[in-house]
């Protein structure tokens, strides 16, 4: 605990650095710590959904597929309904419909959640340039109208939008359901000792199908987050890592939501980083464009190398449960 | 004894077609014309090359069943065992494109290509002749019953796969009723695409060929217990690497494609090597650390295409491969060349280092019992770097077959010709059932797919990048036993 503390400081220090060497480079501070905080927040949603998942012992890879499926679902649902509250919805049903689907091959089907989540990241890579030109007929992108993107609110940040307070208040009342309620000691049962649930007279399955269905709504959030919330569009490359990210994201949080927060925040600095810098005139010609590219993977990589140390997971994590 | 007769009647059968070539014995040779106005021949061999190609298999099986048996591996089994396959994919790819021609009216001048084939079976009929009399008849009876065994094993995982793939193509058909295409029309160009002709079977080939290469990288992790999805990463650097020998440095024409090859292998291992040191020391889990490279592979590969080995004057391409790095095209009109064959030779490789060697034994006993290896003396670190050193060699060499065994010679600087090949190795492991042949067998099939959607977009507009969504949803079929129950019920 300590030594996280520690970490995280340092990180802090870090983005205070860099922030302060990029002012002198002309950026302005308040526009990167905005930025960051979109990039942020498909990070947090995946992240947290996945943290509570992991908790009752289910091990979603499929999280970078789910973001990208259920980014194209809050633009076609945006598109169809000509509002952009429906394709939020429409975003956060499927992203369920998935989560409720994955856990129930996992657990009643008994799949290998290794192999099932890389399928979803694969079929989403395939069908997703599909439906982009089965549905928009252009190749690979769709570009949303003004209209249907989800209205920001100006801050002293600048303009924000109100999803980044729902992603924050999300990994709150994650923290809380699981370590102040009834329900949450029952979902660390289910992946701590699901022997002992059962014997206690709770469904392990049922506790597994909720927490598989709650993740993938949230991660649903996510994706409807990018392409209405952030990107105004839906590329079929966009989600670019951040599903994985944000599974470094759960690692190195050791399944708190909190701590999530907190790592996603870095990580999303190390993105708004790379994007920011990318486009400012005196940087680019002196660093070649595809090595800032580079940033959020290394960063993600050096983070999560330094603070894999002695994690604990849950015993029964990636196990179906079979009574015996 | 039976083997005997099986070999002298496979012999028997691979001279027939030539037999039957001469118009003379048998009447006169179909002409037929196809679609574009032009006549072609049907040659009459035709049905004859179907049990030849099935024999053949069964050859393949018992010869791959000798490795098993005798440890000690015999040079000539190896020997043979390359040119069955070689044989077989030829003797198939003839009777394939003979029966689709007739089929859909579509075809071309093959029947040069169909006597490699059957020279090639007629070699191997003579070398499972003499292996056959290298050994007792008492101990050839018993691996005929073995290989009896053997096949009524192989049929679960057989079936398997298929109903996956079943499954896979019946939800990618609602798929295309949900947007409005015809699933029939599609499914049939995109079979006609893949396997309708002789030229179309040899481009699907030349896709299976680093596909094969990038399942090893998968299924070599799953057998020591690791989820090593970092071919995709390694395949880019390990084409960067051949094209940085085999482009801007001249050599002797021998040593330079070696030197290429090696190189690609080389850089591939390198970028493999970082994600197993982690998992080493850290415990780090190879799942993020590989995609994490994967993503600062592609950026630097790019960098790299466009900024050092870029091609003067077209800059969206690298340097290409000097004509003395290069593997040799093996027809006109497809651009599968030799390297199929380095590509298959290295499958075979890896086969007899995971099930004839102790270090490959060690290896999968990591995978399937680590606290076992431990106590059993294992070293389980050098285990572990061993499957990522393999799967950096296979990835890296699927990076050379792109540069330098495909008629681009050279990397997009979009990295258009490799990207997703590594991904999809992870596919056709998991329907190869992780083992280094079956995944030559799903790259062929994969890679038919591959090849037949980009038909399948030009006939019917549906876009080619479904077979990547069915792909996805045969591996989630794959992942999960309770689908596939049925079967297991049945083949107990």
């Amino acid at each position: 605990m300590r030594k996280r503390v520690l970490g995280f400081l340092v990180a802090l220090a870090a983005i205070a650095a860099s922030l302060y060497v990029l002012e002198l480079a002309g950026l302005s501070p308040a526009m990167l710590i905005g930025t960051t905080l979109f990039a942020m927040t498909p990070l947090v949603f995946a992240a947290v959904g996945e943290c509570i998942n992991e908790k009752a012992g289910i091990i979603n890879i499929g999280l970078e597929g789910i973001l990208l499926i259920t980014s194209f679902a809050g633009v076609f649902g945006a598109r169809h309904f000509q509002n952009w509250a429906a394709g939020l919805g429409f975003g956060l049903l499927v992203g369920t419909l998935i989560g409720f689907l994955f856990s129930v091959i996992s657990v009643y089907g008994l799949a290998d959640q290794f192999v099932a989540g890389i399928g979803i990241n694969i079929l989403a890579a395939g069908i997703i340039p599909y439906l982009l030109m089965a549905v928009f007929a252009f190749p690979g992108l769709h570009v949303l109208s003004e209209g249907l993107m989800v209205p920001r609110i100006s801050t002293p940040l600048g303009s924000l939008s109100p999803l980044i307070f729902v992603a924050i208040i999300a990994a709150v009342l994650a923290y809380v359901l699981l370590n102040k309620t009834l329900l949450g000691i029952r979902i660390k049962a289910a992946g701590e000792k699901p022997e002992a649930l059962d014997v206690a007279g709770v469904g392990v399955g049922l506790m597994r199908v909720f927490t598989s269905t709650l993740g993938g709504a949230l991660c649903g959030l996510g994706g409807a987050f990018m392409s209405l919330g952030w990107f105004g569009a839906i590329t079929k490359e966009m989600i670019a890592g951040r599903g994985f990210i944000a599974l470094a994201v759960v690692v190195c949080a050791g399944l708190n939501p909190l701590w999530a927060l907190a790592a996603s925040f870095i990580f999303g600095f190390a993105d708004a980083l790379a994007s920011t810098v990318a486009i400012t005139p005196g940087v680019k010609e002196v660093i070649p464009f595809y090595f800032i590219q580079m940033i959020p993977y290394l960063v993600t990589l050096v983070v999560f190398a330094i603070a894999i140390a002695k994690r604990r997971f849950p015993q029964a994590a990636g196990k179906p449960y079979v009574r015996e | 004894m039976l083997l005997a007769i099986v070999l002298v009647l496979s012999i028997v059968a691979c001279f027939l077609p030539w037999l039957k070539m001469d118009a003379a014995i048998l009447g006169e040779e179909q002409i037929k014309r196809d679609i574009y106005g032009y006549d072609y021949i049907v040659p009459l061999g035709a049905p004859y090359t179907a049990p030849v190609a099935i024999l053949s298999v069964i050859g393949f099986i018992l010869s791959a069943y000798s490795f098993k048996r005798i440890q000690r591996i015999r040079i000539l089994n190896v020997v043979a065992g390359i040119l069955i396959l070689v044989g077989v994919i030829a003797s198939f790819g003839y009777t394939a494109s003979v029966a689709f021609a007739d089929v859909f009216e579509k075809g071309g001048s093959f029947n040069a290509w169909g006597d490699y084939g059957m020279g090639l079976e007629a070699l191997f009929g003579l070398l499972m002749i003499i292996i056959g009399a290298l050994q007792k008849p008492r101990v050839l009876m018993k691996q005929l019953l073995d290989a009896t065994k053997l096949l009524r094993g192989l049929a679960r995982p057989t079936a398997e796969s298929a109903v996956a793939v079943l499954i896979g193509l019946l939800i990618g058909a609602l798929f295309m009723i949900a947007s409005g295409y015809d699933p029939v029309t599609a499914y049939s160009a995109l079979f006609k695409g893949a396997f309708g002709s002789l030229s179309a079977l040899a481009e699907t080939l030349s896709f299976a060929t680093p596909l094969m290469l990038t399942a090893i990288t998968f299924a070599v992790g799953v057998k020591s217990g690791l989820f090593n999805i970092g071919a995709e990463g390694q395949l880019y650097v390990g084409a960067i690497g051949a094209v940085a020998v085999g482009g801007a440095i001249a050599l002797p024409a021998g040593l330079h494609i070696a030197a290429a090859t090696v190189s690609a292998m080389f850089f591939g291992v390198l970028w493999a090597l970082p994600v197993a040191l982690l998992k080493i020391w850290r415990g780090a889990h190879e799942v993020i650390s590989t995609i994490m490279l994967n993503w600062v592979a592609r950026f630097l590969v790019i960098y790299i295409a466009i900024y050092l080995l870029a091609r003067p004057g077209s800059a969206e391409k690298t340097l290409a491969t000097l004509p003395s790095a290069r593997y040799s095209l093996l027809m006109s009109g497809a651009s599968l060349t030799t390297v199929i064959f380095v590509a298959m030779a290295f499958c075979i490789g890896v086969y007899i280092l995971l099930w004839g060697t102790k270090l490959g034994y060690e290896l999968r006993l990591v995978g399937t019992n680590p606290d076992a290896a431990h106590y059993a003396g294992v070293n389980t670190r050098r285990a572990i770097l061993l499957s990522f050193v393999i799967g950096g060699l296979a990835a890296g060499l699927a990076g050379a077959t792109q540069v330098l065994g495909r008629p681009a010679w050279c990397l997009y600087a979009t990295l258009g010709n490799v990207i997703g090949l590594g991904f999809a190795g992870i596919g056709i492991a998991l329907i190869g059932r992780n083992h280094p042949i079956g995944g030559i067998f799903a790259s062929v099939f994969y890679g038919g797919m591959l090849h037949g959607g980009r038909y399948m977009e030009y006939v019917e507009g549906v876009c080619s990048e479904l077979v990547v969504g069915i792909q996805g949803v045969i591996i989630i079929a794959l992942a999960t036993p309770a689908i596939l129950s049925i079967l297991r019920r049945r083949f107990k």
